[in-house]
């Protein structure tokens, strides 16, 4: 598994995009690719936070997008605990990811402690 | 047309995929643990980009007498529309999300079989999906999920992984705080009965559920051996 990002982001209230992260040589040719977030559930805000993973076969030029929105707050489930919320997209092995780039559309700001990984599959 | 496939998402909350190809199919997975009274079966989510079909999975499995269920639904949408399909699936507890495109899948009518399974408050290591009739064509995806909720729960369960001759499309093994999720899909080439068995090694009281659907292709994938086109091109 490699890692892409793991640290906070600072998501403010509205759409904001965030610089691609160039990610050449991650994908094995021929083997798919699953690429994850993980990211507390305890942190998001009252309303939908939307995130979108989007993924460039061309260097960046144009991205296919994959989508999760999150009602907040998160409430406690099994055990009283807050389930972990997650993100993932799985690329076919018939194309090879260039750059991986996040957007955040989120009802007010808060801190989003998040990792984004990927392993073949 | 082979089938193939394109893309998939996965998470907890709603999925949304951009730049589906108009025609191909998706296939929506649903993994919960709730309730018992938000329903007897995983509700069907909604698509503003189409409409889901299925349900394959009936009713949840029960544990912690019946105060809690533990559900798997598949769902599907055949020649879904181009563009941006956003699905919304049912509310509950703890959840855990596929949502996949394929394609070479007929335009209609495109579920064959299918068959589930479920173990209510046992204890086992181990959970078949049950076994469909026989598929009526040779070309077929084949689809299969499970959700597992435990006692306490285990911070990994230990699935095996991948179910085997499948690939897997999303997987939690977390049951302390999550839902045991596995969702993955195959492609065979040939009829028969289709069954898959999902597998882990913490052995605790609990709920499992697991279904299993075949889709039919669209039929193309044929291949005409040159020779048997020889007498023709000779003729010609």
């Amino acid at each position: 598994m490699a890692a892409i990002f793991s640290g906070s982001l600072t998501v403010s209230a509205g759409a904001k995009t965030y610089a691609a992260i160039p990610v050449n040589g991650i994908q094995t040719t021929g083997q798919s690719l699953q690429v994850d977030i993980v990211m507390p559930g305890n942190v998001f805000p009252t309303g939908l936070t939307t995130l979108i993973l989007g993924f460039s076969y061309d260097g960046g030029t144009t991205y296919k997008e994959a989508e999760g929105g999150y009602l907040g707050p998160i409430l406690p489930g099994k055990g009283g605990s807050i389930q972990d919320q997650a993100l993932g997209f799985l690329i076919a092995n018939s194309t090879t990811v260039t750059h991986v780039r996040l957007k955040t559309n989120a009802p007010s700001a808060f801190t989003l402690p998040v990792s984004v990984s990927a392993v073949g599959v | 047309m082979a089938i193939k496939f394109v893309q998939s998402t996965t998470g907890t909350g709603n999925l949304t995929l951009n730049g589906v190809a108009a025609g191909n199919t998706l296939i929506a997975l649903d993994s919960t643990y709730r309730n018992p009274s938000t329903g007897t079966a995983v509700a069907t989510p909604t698509d503003t980009g189409g409409t889901f079909t299925g349900g394959i999975g009936g009713a949840c499995a029960l544990l912690f007498a019946s105060a809690w269920d533990v559900g798997i639904g598949i769902f599907y949408q055949a020649n879904a529309a181009s563009g941006t399909h956003t699905v919304t699936y049912e509310a509950s507890t703890v959840r855990q999300h596929t949502l996949a495109e394929f394609s070479g899948m007929k335009a209609s009518g495109i579920l064959d079989v299918s068959a589930t399974a479920k173990t209510d408050n046992g204890t086992v290591t181990s959970q078949s999906t049950g076994t469909t009739g026989a598929t009526a064509q040779a070309d077929e995806l084949i689809i299969i999920g499970i959700g597992v909720a435990h006692d306490t729960g285990a911070a990994n369960i230990g699935f095996t992984n991948p179910v085997s001759g499948f690939t897997t499309l999303h997987i939690i093994s977390d049951t302390s705080s999550n839902i045991g999720t596995m969702h993955a899909y195959k492609i065979v080439s040939a009829v028969g009965v289709q069954s898959a068995t999902f597998n882990w090694t913490d052995s605790e009281i609990g709920g499992e559920h697991a279904a299993i659907a075949a889709f039919r292709s669209d039929g193309l994938n044929v291949q005409i051996p040159i020779a048997s086109l020889w007498p023709i091109l000779v003729a010609c």
